[in-house]
This record gives structure tokens, sequence and C-alpha cells, in this order.
């Protein structure tokens, strides 16, 4: 018996040893990329930059982080981290006009298809490399190249033709055809990644970080945390190199530790308990309690929609009636007040107020009858059952027990599938179209990055079909797709609009996708930071903000 | 013919094991405030939806997150739903989850046992072993990984946790064949050329009933608790179906604001849990053999 004992003993304490391995190789298989510098950050005040050294704050995310290469980003909490590390030619200020970052200036020919950009000189990526022409050319080959299949770079693959390297800070852009919105697709592009990353290929693309921006990352264990830590030698810091775009001397944190945290009550537990300085995905509801307990709030009205997504590929949702009856059944302005505290604003248009090219179709009136009328028409009068995916953050949870809610009143069943952020982005890759798996219906955010409309109005067209592009209604008509391409090559602005507001029209007619809420997003943030706002492209401002420890 | 004389031999008390078991049961006075929620239990999860006040999808958004009141005993939730109706039909759910989980998992998992502890050898080892690994698992994180693998929703959760309460019935019922099978009365029915099934089902499995009906009881609870956890944590039951843990999952932004929401499914879950661990220990302490000696 004490033989069996000891043998069952050695086996447990093997067993416990393996799955020790196991776990340390998975969580620190991102973290070779800046383990150099994990153990001493530069403390040392060179150049100008004075942050104080102990300004480590600790930012919470309400969702996980599925890759930080700026081709393949795709949600909101990767885009935030990814312009800590990375940055593009351009930016938007804060009155959404283009800000010149990696390059100096940019010329575009007559026929608006060359765009010659002056790089900056004297950046360095953070493992050393010198930013120049040539490292701006491997960057747009790589993008360029079909076989890497990028998840987000077909606002350029689009547009873009070639790169050709004029000199050593010289580069010009090849576009296939006149493109107005160039220079909004390119301040929304993540950033430029070091060559010699790029030349390790695309096992290395998925773990490592190396940019250029004001911030490095030291370490990552996936789903716990991300630590940026600040580069003091950061160009921006530099008068000589910035000129007019340079950075106050004490802008930013010596580090901002990223964690993911989707549960809300806990984020707000962190941030009155001080383990938290900044916690995003606030509720209207908790404004008060966070208010009581010295958190202070900011908000920021973005250019992120919530959508109603009508897969067009599947049998019920591809009948317009259907989808008509589904939009006249919804109370928006209720969704409003009930989820939300009435912190949002309804939708009168797929897009928001801020995007150019933005019209007003009016806002939906409720009409359960017509909505009954429709479905029957249809031939869904006994009822229909669909699926709707989500985000599983409680408040999109809530939302979509609302629109169950409603839907319920004209006979539709909804069923409700909530999956985490990196999940979902992983199984709308994987399926086709009209697979019996797939949703009929998705319900989720979408910001824009570009603040243009042929990004906000192009994801509804056939070329952007998920995941590809975002287009998760694989909605698909001629006419419309026409409009799109034609409003791309037209400069005039006025015509541009024309041609956008026509495309506006076809959406509300065919409603392939139903705009619900422009949503605020609301953050609080701690005693140790004072005056911390959003960017008007709801990014997080950390420059502006000051550390008051 | 011979007279057949009657003869009367001094009047003794037959007690049957049923009323012995309920002389010892009684004594417990935990044990019957247990049986007596027990009761009340299974009478609102059988009439629920005739005495719930509201719908339980009945929404009212001009009286959204009230608190307790005359017109709702526990509040309302974010839509305005009566939190009293959700949290009474959501013992249905609850109890029909575990009673029909664990149903499963004591017949599987004695006629397991049974087999195993009568049969011995290669063929116990092997499969009490396998058993053992499942046994090793702690209970709820076994049941995530099954629901992980299978997809989410109520039926999956039953198959967690028939799965992962199968190894303790089927070990608790080997313990006790194995202890049987050597009895005189055994025995003696193998010498009069009882068949092995009738060996085990009639004179053996009776044997065990007493520990089986204690490990029912305790499991339930459990299994309670799994199916609330598993909802709570998205895995379970899918909106909007009153399950307590989902509901208590949807009351945690609001903890901070509206307490009643996340009190009351709470609650139901500690009442219950706790009267069927109650119910458990005083089953025990009334059928257990080993007890009574003491």
């Amino acid at each position: 018996m004490k033989k069996y004992l000891a043998f069952l003993l050695a086996i447990t304490m093997l067993a416990s040893l393996l799955t020790g391995c196991g776990g340390d190789t998975n969580s620190g298989s991102g973290s070779d990329s800046g383990s150099q510098n994990e153990d001493s950050p530069p403390v040392e005040m060179t150049g100008n930059c004075t942050v104080p050294a102990n300004s480590d704050i600790v930012v919470i995310n309400y969702s996980d982080i599925s890759t930080f290469f700026p081709a393949d980003v795709t949600q909101a909490s990767e885009y935030s981290l990814g312009h800590l590390a990375y940055e593009s030619l351009c930016t938007f200020d804060d009155d959404m006009n283009i800000q010149y970052v990696l390059a100096s200036g940019c010329e575009v020919s007559e026929d608006g298809k060359d765009y010659t950009f002056t790089l900056r000189k004297g950046i360095k990526f953070s493992d050393g490399e010198d930013w120049n022409a040539e490292a701006c050319k491997a960057n747009f080959d790589m993008i360029l190249d079909e076989s890497n299949a990028f998840l987000n770079v077909w606002m350029i693959t689009d547009v873009v033709e070639s790169c050709e390297v004029v000199d050593d800070y010289t580069v010009m852009l090849h576009l296939f055809d006149a493109y107005a919105p160039m220079l909004n697709v390119l301040a929304s592009f993540t950033g430029f990644v070091s060559p010699a990353l790029i030349a390790k290929g695309p096992e290395a693309w998925k773990n490592e970080v190396v940019g250029t921006g004001q911030y490095v990352q030291t370490e990552y264990r996936s789903g716990e945390s991300a630590v940026y830590t600040l580069n003091r030698n950061y160009w921006g810091y530099d008068p000589e190199i910035a000129g007019d775009a340079v950075l106050a001397p004490d802008a930013g944190f010596n580090s901002i530790t990223v964690k993911p945290v989707s549960e809300e009550a806990t984020r707000i537990a962190m941030l009155i308990s001080g383990e938290a300085d900044i916690i995003g995905s606030v509720s209207a509801t908790n404004i008060p309690t966070l208010e009581a307990n010295g958190g202070t709030i900011t908000k920021c009205v973005g250019a992120l929609i919530a959508y109603l997504y009508f897969n067009c590929q599947k049998p019920a949702t591809s009948d317009v009636r259907v989808r008509q009856a589904i939009s006249l059944a919804i109370d928006t302005a209720a969704l409003n007040d009930v989820v939300y505290g009435g912190a949002n604003q309804v939708c009168d248009s797929v897009l928001s107020p801020s995007i150019s090219g933005y019209k007003s179709s009016g806002i939906i009136e409720t009409n359960l009858e017509k909505a009954r009328e429709l479905l029957a028409e249809a031939g869904y009068g006994d009822g229909l059952t669909l699926v709707a995916w989500e985000e599983n953050d409680t408040s999109d949870i809530q939302r979509g027990e609302f629109i169950q809610q409603q839907l319920e009143q004209i006979g539709i069943t909804l069923q409700i599938q909530p999956m985490e952020g990196g999940v979902l982005a992983t199984e709308i890759g994987g399926h086709e179209p009209s697979d019996p798996n797939y949703y009929d219906l998705y319900i989720r955010g979408y910001g824009s990055d570009t603040y243009d409309s042929d990004e906000m109005l192009g994801r509804f067209s056939t070329p952007a079909w998920a995941p590809v592009g975002s287009n998760y209604t694989y909605y698909s008509n001629a006419e419309y797709d026409a409009l799109i391409a034609e409003a791309a090559k037209t400069i005039d602005p006025d015509v541009r609009n024309e041609l956008y507001s026509q495309a506006q029209d076809i959406l509300r007619e065919d409603m392939p996708v139903l705009p619900l809420l422009v949503n605020s997003y609301i953050s609080a943030y701690g005693k140790r930071i004072e005056n911390f706002n959003y960017h008007t492209n709801s990014f997080y401002n950390y420059n502006d903000a000051t550390f008051v420890g | 013919m011979k007279n057949i004389t009657v003869v009367e031999t001094e009047k003794t008390d037959v007690v049957t094991p049923f009323q012995d078991f309920w002389r010892k049961f009684r004594k417990q006075k935990t044990a019957m405030a247990a049986a007596v929620f027990f009761v009340l239990l299974v009478l609102i999860a059988i009439f629920c939806y005739k005495i719930a006040p509201y719908g339980i999808n009945e929404y009212d958004y001009t009286a959204c997150l009230q608190g307790p009141s005359a017109a709702h005993w526990f509040g309302t939730d974010e839509f305005g739903r009566d939190l009293f109706s959700r949290i009474l039909c959501g013992t249905r759910i609850s109890l029909a989850v575990a009673f029909s989980a664990v149903t499963l998992a004591a017949i599987l998992g004695s006629l397991i046992g049974l087999v195993c502890g009568y049969v011995g050898g290669t063929f116990d080892t092997a499969i009490m072993s396998m058993l053992d690994v499942l046994y090793a698992f702690p209970g709820l994180i076994l049941a995530i990984a099954i629901v992980a693998i299978l997809g989410s929703g109520l039926t999956n959760v039953i198959i967690a946790v028939v799965i992962f309460r199968i190894p303790i019935f089927a070990r608790v019922v080997r313990g006790c064949t194995l202890q049987l099978k050597n009895t005189v009365y055994v025995r003696a029915a193998t010498s009069l050329g009882a068949s092995r099934w009738r060996l085990l089902v009639k004179h053996i499995l009776p044997g065990a009933l007493p520990s089986v009906i204690v490990q029912y009881s305790l499991s339930i609870s459990g299994s309670i608790m799994t199916c609330a956890s598993l909802s709570f944590l998205g895995m379970g039951a899918t909106p909007p179906t009153p399950e307590w843990g989902l509901i208590l999952s949807n009351s945690r932004i609001y903890i901070y604001t509206h307490i009643h929401y996340a009190l009351y499914p709470g609650l139901a879950i500690l009442l219950t849990v706790l009267c069927f661990n109650l119910l458990g220990d005083g089953l025990r302490s009334a059928l257990d053999p080993r007890l009574s000696e003491q």
C-alpha cells in the first residue's frame, strides 16, 4: 500500500511541476521584447524630460488584448495601447485637423495620386534602429503584401499601390486613384514598427512591440497586465527634432500599467481602494458612487456608435422587411434611459455628427403595428427565433436584454450569446456569413478612427466584408458600392457630401444596420492624478494630466 | 389431523427502519427546520408561476431599480421587473437542475460502485482510478472545463454536474459493497443460488442506500451552487432566464447604488444551500450506522 501511495505522490508532484512550467511559458510569451529594459528603466534625467520617476500609474481596461501589432489591431482597447508605443506619419490634433508626427510635411500631386512625405529626422525606434525612408518603405511593403493577411490594413491596401524611396528622408506613396481622405487613413493607423522586427517575421509580430512611441512596452502577461515605461529619450521632448510638436518636459508618466478587468464593480473597487488610478467603461449609474469616494469623472462623446448589424446572408435577416420590422420595434430613446441612464445620444444616422459627410436621416419612430405587419408579410407572423452575438461587458449584456424585450413585442425570440471580446474577434474570422451557427444579429459598438465617411459608410460596402473589413452585415449592393467608390475619388467636398448623402439614404432604406446610440465614454480617475481627460479622438490624453502623487 | 395450537408469543415492538429513522431525525431541531423549508421550496418550485405576482419578463421602464415596497416586495431590477417574482420562479430552475443532475449522477454512480465493488480485481482498479482522476479535480473547475467544451446553457450545466458527481457516488457505494458482500446474509443468499444481479440489487444495494441518501442531499446543495456559479460566470443560463446566479451577476454593477438587487438573489442561494446542508447533516445523523452506535 505504501508503495502505491509513494507512486501516487510522485505522479502528483510531477504533474504539478509540469503544469507549473506550462503556466510560465504561456504567460511569458510576450515579454521577451522588452526584457532587457525590465530591470533598469532609465531613470536618469537625460535630455529635457522631467517626468517624476515615481509617477507609475495603473490603468484598468475592460477587455483583454489579443494583439499589439498595428496592422492587426481591431479593438478600441488595442488601439489605445498601440498609441503608447507606436506612431504614424500623422495624427489628429484636438480640433481633428491633421498634425504631422513621423513626417514633417506632405505634398500632394495635382492629380491627387502621389503623396510625397518629408520624414522627421533624428527619430529612433526603441530597439535603436533609425526611422528613415527605408524603414518607412519596409513598413508599407509589409502592409501591402497580401500574403500577410493582416486584419486591419484594408483602408491602406485598397488605396496605396506602392511606396517609393526618394531620398534618405523622403518617401512617395503612389495611389491607385485619387483618394481624398488619405491623410485621415494614415492618421488613424496605429503606427510603424521597427524594420528589425519586420525582418523577424510573423511569429515575432504577434508578441513583440518595437515602435517609435513615447512609451516602451517592458512587460506583458497575457490576461494580466501590460507595462509601458516612459522612453525618456523620446524625440517629442527634444525641440530640435519635434519643432512645434514638442511636448512639455513633464508630459506623461514614468510608467503606465494596463490591466484588463471585465467586471465593473471590481474596477470601481480598485479605483476607490487606490489600486487603480484610471478606470474605463464606467456606467452612468455608478458616477455618484465614484464621486462620493474621491474619484473624478471624465467624459467624451465619442465617435463610437452602438450598432445592431443584421447578417444579410442569413435566411430571415436577408429579408429587408424583417430588418425594417426589427428597426421599428426597438425604442432607442428608452434604451438610452434604461440601460445608460440617459448618458448617450440617440442616433439619427449611421454616422455620428462629428463625422464629415454626416446627414440626419431622422430618428426612427417606434411603430409596433407596422413592425408586426412587415413581419407577417415576410412570412414570420407566427414568430421567429434569431441569434444575437455581443460582448460580455455588463452593460452590453443589459443592452442585449433590452433589445430582447423589445423584439418580444413583435414575436421575435432573441437568443443572446455574450462572448469575451478576444473570443468574439476570433469567432468572427472563423465562419462563413451564411453558416447556420453564425449570428443573425450582431450588437456592438464601432468607433471611427479617420472621422471620415469613407470609413464609416465604406464599411458597409462589399469589399469591406468581415473579417477583412468591418462590414459585419455582409450587405452587398452594387449601387451602394459604386457611390462609395465614386465619393472616395472625389476631391470637391460638396460633391462628396452629396454622394455620401445618397449612400445614407440607401442604408436607411435597405436597413442592413440599425444605429442605436452614439456612446459616451465615461472614465474615472483617482486622487493621484489631476486634469486627466480624453483626446477628441477618444483616446486617453496622458500628456496633459498631472501626477500629484 | 393434528390440532394446530397457536402459541401467543410476547408482543414486542417491531420497529421498521423508517420508524427508526424518523425517531432519530425528529430529535434534531435544525434538521426539522431545514425539512420544513425544503417542503416549502418544493411547493414554491411547483406553484411559482401561479403565485408570482408579476410575470418574470414583465418589464416596466417607469419602475426601474426600485427598492422593496408593498408592490414589489424585493424591489425591481434595471428593467423594472419584479425581483420577488423572478426569484420565486428561479427556485424551479435551481431545484430542477440540481435534482435532475444529482439523481442521474446517483443512479450512474451507484451502478458503477456496485459493479466495481462486487467484481473487484483489475476491472475495479481500472474504473476506480479513472474516477479518482475526475474526483481529484476541484468540482467547479471541472464543471467550467466541461461547459467550456460543450458550450454554455442549462442542459450542459446538468451534464457537467452529472460528470463530476458520479465519482462521489461510485466511491460511497463501492465502499458499502465491499463491506456487505462478505456479510453472512449475502453469503447465505449466494449459497442458495441467487443470481449476481439479484444479490446486487436485492441484498447489497439496500444496505448502501442510507449512505447514498445522505450523499444525495449534500450533493444537491453543491449542485445548486455550481449551477448558480456557472450562470454567474456567464456559462450557464442565458438572459432573460430568472436563474439566481444570473440575477446576481446582473446586479453586480448596482451593488454600490442598489443593494437590494444583489441581496435577495444572494439570500435565496444562501438559504437554499444552507437548507440542503442542514438536511444532509440531519439525515446523516439519523441514517449512518457508525454514528448511531456512538
